[in-house]
């Protein structure tokens, strides 16, 4: 019995032309392999000593600000109380949005407020007003303590 | 692999987390480095690279269900990490990614980070003339060996697509080898 016939008769299965094809694919590995066989690549020294992949601080932060489950229940049902308490109790007002536009606009445009910008801002930014970025934030705490809403909402 | 999955089992609770993560850091980060130097082909690209796929890898690991190899599944995160930094950084200097390959290859020879002889730059410029899956398919199995299975498992192709594709390259690579 040859060993072809052996082959044949056993229920393995080869892709088709696969031995056609075969030694060509793997001489012309070899003959590649025979003229170069590295990348040529290289690290600076140590590279692999020192490499240390950052752990991401968020995820850091999580996993120490982990709450107790029976805690996170309590706490969670006084916030749902006081969202509900602070929704019945609050008047009803229509609240209009105020653009950032407006409240810039107001501030650059008010007359009586120079005074009151030089409180915030500083000479060098005085001088820069027109390429002046402040800060959202800064705008809302000025708002808060120093203008009626009302102003700000017949603007 | 039963230390593989110990390990895994570590990265996903959070008391051992930090201390797995930094076992897994030590065990792939060179295996990962020079997937992604093969792509990237600086050393200072691979590096951000590496460490992107690293945090992506920590962020993620929660979601890894292990329907593949550990290893598989974070040469998938690297190649994918490495496509989009090649791909941003064309965005961003305006150019094809065909150019910026062009201008990669063209600092490798005065890279200090490159100390090929003649017949390996040819060998880089001749790997740049193939397709990008191509390209990736050549890199892993020649280089390093990978099997087809693995291969299969990282690149979402099937196994039969990929022989042919690294047999095309093989012999596409020995063509310009001969023609320059």
């Amino acid at each position: 019995m040859t060993l072809n016939k052996t082959h044949k008769n056993s229920a393995f299965k080869i892709p088709k032309d696969y031995f056609e094809t075969f030694d060509v694919a793997f001489f012309n590995e070899l003959e590649l392999k025979n003229q170069v066989k590295q990348t040529g690549y290289k690290t600076p020294e140590d590279y692999f000593i020192e490499f240390d992949a950052p752990i991401p601080k968020t995820l850091k932060a999580n996993n120490s600000r982990k709450l107790n489950k029976k805690y996170s229940f309590y706490i969670s049902g006084i916030a749902a109380t006081l969202v509900l308490l602070f929704m019945f109790s609050w008047p009803r007002e229509e609240v209009q949005e105020i653009s950032l536009e407006t409240i810039e606009n107001y501030l650059m445009n008010e007359e009586d407020q120079s005074e009151a910008l030089s409180n915030i801002l500083t000479l060098e930014d005085l001088n820069n007003l027109s390429t002046l970025e402040v800060s959202y934030s800064e705008i809302e705490n000025y708002i808060l303590q120093n203008a009626s809403v009302e102003t700000l909402l017949i603007d | 692999m039963q230390d593989e999955a110990k390990l895994l089992t570590q990265l996903k609770l959070d008391d051992s987390k930090e201390l797995a993560f930094k076992t897994l850091v030590k065990r792939y980060k060179e295996r990962l480095y020079w997937h992604i130097r093969k792509i990237v082909i600086s050393h200072d690209d691979a590096d951000d690279v590496l460490q992107n796929t690293f945090i992506k890898i920590f962020r993620n690991i929660d979601k890894f269900k292990g329907d593949s190899k550990l290893y598989t599944w974070m040469y998938r995160i690297a190649t994918n990490e490495s496509i989009t930094f090649l791909n941003s950084k064309a965005k961003q200097n305006q150019v094809s990614n065909e150019t910026l390959n062009e201008n990669a290859l063209q600092n490798l020879v005065a890279d200090v980070y490159f100390e090929g002889d003649e017949i390996q730059l040819k060998l880089q410029k001749a790997i740049a003339q193939l397709p990008r899956t191509q390209q990736l398919v050549f890199n892993m199995r020649y280089f390093d060996t990978i099997k087809y299975k693995d291969m299969s498992e990282i690149l979402e192709t099937s196994e039969g697509a990929l022989k042919a594709s690294y047999h095309i390259a093989v012999k596409k690579i020995k063509a310009y080898l001969n023609a320059h």
